[in-house]
């Protein structure tokens, strides 16, 4: 799994912003 | 292992999610990634200040929001976030539970995560992350297996 995102600059008195994310998921198929 | 079901184009599928342990237990399976895009805001969230830099900081995070598959899937997401912050960025670790709309979960680790500050603009700046599956069980919550 990978993951990218960007991060918003949190509003006044908040911690951390909010987020968006795109992720790869890697997994295999077994054959039929 | 364990698995899921998935429904793409062209189907339903029942997929079987590599954990790293099972590498040629069948030499015919293919590899195919799927893409997801997440929206999250924070949750929960504790900083404390480690006390020897200004900036330097451990951050708890608990973040919780929607998340949408290239086929159209709808589910939701929940991180959970260890930050060690200090004023250039941060590096991230914790753990994503991805939920489906078939109530199916994957857990995964969040490892060597990195977030750089950016000095202007709207975003506070790009992270990055890889991850290793931890638990992947159809309908199922709280089980786990390697």
């Amino acid at each position: 799994m990978s993951m990218t995102g960007k991060v918003r600059k949190p509003a006044s008195g908040e911690i951390a912003g909010t987020a968006e994310n795109d992720f790869i998921l890697t997994y295999t198929v077994p054959p039929k | 292992m364990a698995t899921r079901r998935l429904k793409s184009a062209v189907g339903t599928h029942r997929y079987t999610i590599n954990f790293g342990v099972a590498h040629g237990v069948c030499n015919r399976s293919r590899a195919e990634t799927m893409k997801l895009q997440v929206s999250n805001a924070v949750m929960k969230a504790e900083r404390s200040p480690v006390g020897d830099v200004e900036g330097h900081a451990l951050i708890f995070l608990m973040r919780e929001g929607s998340m949408r598959l290239e086929n159209g899937e709808l589910g939701s997401m929940k991180a959970l976030v260890v930050n060690k912050t200090i004023p250039t960025g941060t590096l991230f670790v914790g753990y994503l539970v991805l939920t489906f709309a078939d109530s199916s979960t994957i857990v995964m680790s969040l490892q060597e995560g990195k977030f750089s500050v950016a000095p202007e603009g709207e975003f506070a700046g790009p992270q990055e992350a890889k991850g290793e599956y931890l638990v992947e069980v159809e309908g199922l919550k709280g089980s786990r297996e390697r």
